[in-house]
């Protein structure tokens, strides 16, 4: 006899990520090729804090709207090369750089190249949730006026497709005009994701993004990552390798400056070819 | 695996799994020699024994597995970490059917009427001892993660399938020449039959073995022989 369906069987919980769509998505864009050209990229690049080098002969090409990790020890110098891609180390004394970091096949580090026009194709965001002490709407707004847009259905219409972006809008929807600094960590770093596509940069760089959040506010912005990257090259640091082994399409592992391997996600955390790699994954380091 | 965990409590998480899966080989292979011996001696009270033992093996197998989901949730494994306490999980699936079958064999010696005759029964020893050594020579593959001493016994198999082929024959037509051993006959054919496929699981652990070593599955078909339509 069949069974029949049990009505009153509680509905199945839905995982903060949505697995199964996530992976429909990785397979839509593994058939998608055209999408994996090149975005950012590193060619022989050295940098020095003074007498101290940090990056050694750094060669990386980082895939066009895809997520790409980068894990290592600290003091690997995988912030440092994340802060090369929109010359954040510019305000740090003493650093020098040798060779090239190209965006889009143009390197940023050219003269013609204006920065403040640079970190609007290149935004970023930090560690701790810095939210302006003003108010969510202004706090998304702020990029926009900052470049004299201040039409204001202009200004609604972006804020409201940031905060929609980041996964945010439901959670703020009526009370646009609360201060930023009031929301929980999670929501103020989703708040401080939606200021930075707000300017629709072409790369988002995370560094360490979730460190400071709990585990539900760390899904949904693990989820968000998946959303953006339709829309946006995403580059994250992070110390958490299971975080990299979930959000990021593309994991690279770096050691002492080096860039010692990189590889797709997969087959990163499944089969390194470098035995360092190896080692440092499966927590058989120092 | 040379180099050590930095944390200590992982490398012996391993450890205990590795040493798990020894043991459940060990109930294994010693049920499976005392099935035959109760199959080859007509001994039946040490039969009774070996059926009543295989829960033994259900219930190692069931720590396995319950040891693997505890080191996977709180290790988070990674690369050949995570594939060695997959393969555990799945090494350990293998030994409990072997076990099933040394079950089922002194099953099934019960239910004979007569001793079984010399010719068969140094068929059965030959393939018995054969699939001992087999197991014997993959778990030291698996402890010593040697993924040649695994190809080696992935391919030894065909010897096991000849004298299941030629067993198969042989007891055919003894069914056919004495249609009053057709009870008895049928009984030891399903009886080798269990032991070719032991001999099959053994294959599967060192395909097991290779992949936990490696990260690549073996490739290639094994060598078998037809044991349907025999020589």
């Amino acid at each position: 006899m069949m069974s029949t369906p049990n009505m009153n069987a509680p509905s199945p919980k839905t995982h903060a990520i949505d697995v199964s769509a996530a992976l429909e998505r990785k397979a839509g864009q593994e058939s998608d090729q055209s999408a994996s050209s090149t975005c950012l990229a590193t060619k022989n690049l050295n940098l020095y804090y003074g007498a101290t080098q940090a990056l050694m002969n750094v060669s990386v090409q980082i895939p066009r709207q895809r997520v790409t990790a980068f894990i290592g020890p600290s003091g690997c110098g995988k912030s440092t090369l994340l802060r090369c891609f929109n010359r954040m180390n510019d305000l740090v004394d003493n650093c020098r750089i040798e060779g090239k970091v190209l965006l889009d096949n143009d390197d940023i580090y050219d003269r013609s190249v204006k920065v403040a026009l640079l970190r609007r194709r290149v935004g970023m965001v930090f560690q701790k949730p810095n939210p302006f002490p003003k108010s969510i709407y202004d706090n998304v707004a702020y990029g926009l006026r900052i470049m004299n847009v201040n039409d204001k259905r202009t200004l609604d219409d972006t804020v409201e497709r940031a905060l929609r972006g980041a996964a945010l809008w439901d959670e703020v929807k009526d009370r646009l005009n609360a201060n930023g600094l009031s929301l929980s960590g999670g929501q103020q770093q989703r708040l401080v994701i939606a200021r930075a596509i707000a300017l629709e940069p072409e790369v988002l760089l995370l560094d360490e993004p979730c460190s400071a959040l709990d585990p539900i506010a760390t899904a949904k912005v693990e989820e968000l990552l998946y959303e953006l990257k339709d829309r946006f090259t995403i580059v994250i640091v992070t110390h958490n390798m299971q975080q990299a082994a979930r959000v990021s399409d593309y994991t690279a592992f770096m050691h002492m400056g080096e860039m010692i391997e990189f590889a797709d996600t997969n087959t990163f955390f499944t089969q390194p070819k470098n035995e360092r790699t190896s080692d440092y994954i499966t927590g058989r380091f120092g | 695996m040379s180099k050590k965990h930095t944390l200590e409590i992982f490398d012996k998480d391993l450890s205990l799994l590795r040493e798990e899966v020894q043991r459940l080989a060990d109930q294994a292979k010693d049920e499976l020699e005392r099935a035959m011996n109760a199959l080859l001696n007509d001994d039946r009270e040490l039969a009774r024994e070996v059926v009543a033992s295989d829960i033994t093996a259900d219930l190692l197998q069931q720590k396995i597995n319950q040891h693997m989901n505890i080191v996977l949730t709180r290790q988070h494994a990674m690369a050949e970490d995570l594939r060695e306490i997959l393969a555990a999980g799945r090494i350990a699936a293998h030994l409990e059917r072997m076990a099933d079958y040394a079950k089922n064999t002194a099953k099934r010696t019960q239910a004979l009427d007569r001793k079984v005759d010399k010719e068969v029964a140094d068929q059965f020893s030959w393939m018995s001892e054969r699939v001992t050594a087999m197991l014997l020579q993959v778990m030291r593959a698996y402890h010593e993660r040697d993924h040649s001493e695994a190809n080696v016994a992935w391919s030894s198999d065909i010897e096991l399938d000849r004298i299941y082929g030629k067993l198969f024959a042989h007891l055919l037509l003894q069914m056919q020449q004495e249609p009053d051993s057709i009870k008895d006959a049928i009984q030891l054919l399903f009886i080798a039959k269990g032991l070719e496929r032991a001999g099959d699981h053994v294959t599967d652990i060192a395909e097991e073995v290779y992949l936990m070593v490696t990260g690549t599955p073996l490739q290639g078909s094994r060598p078998k022989v037809d044991n349907i339509a025999p020589e």
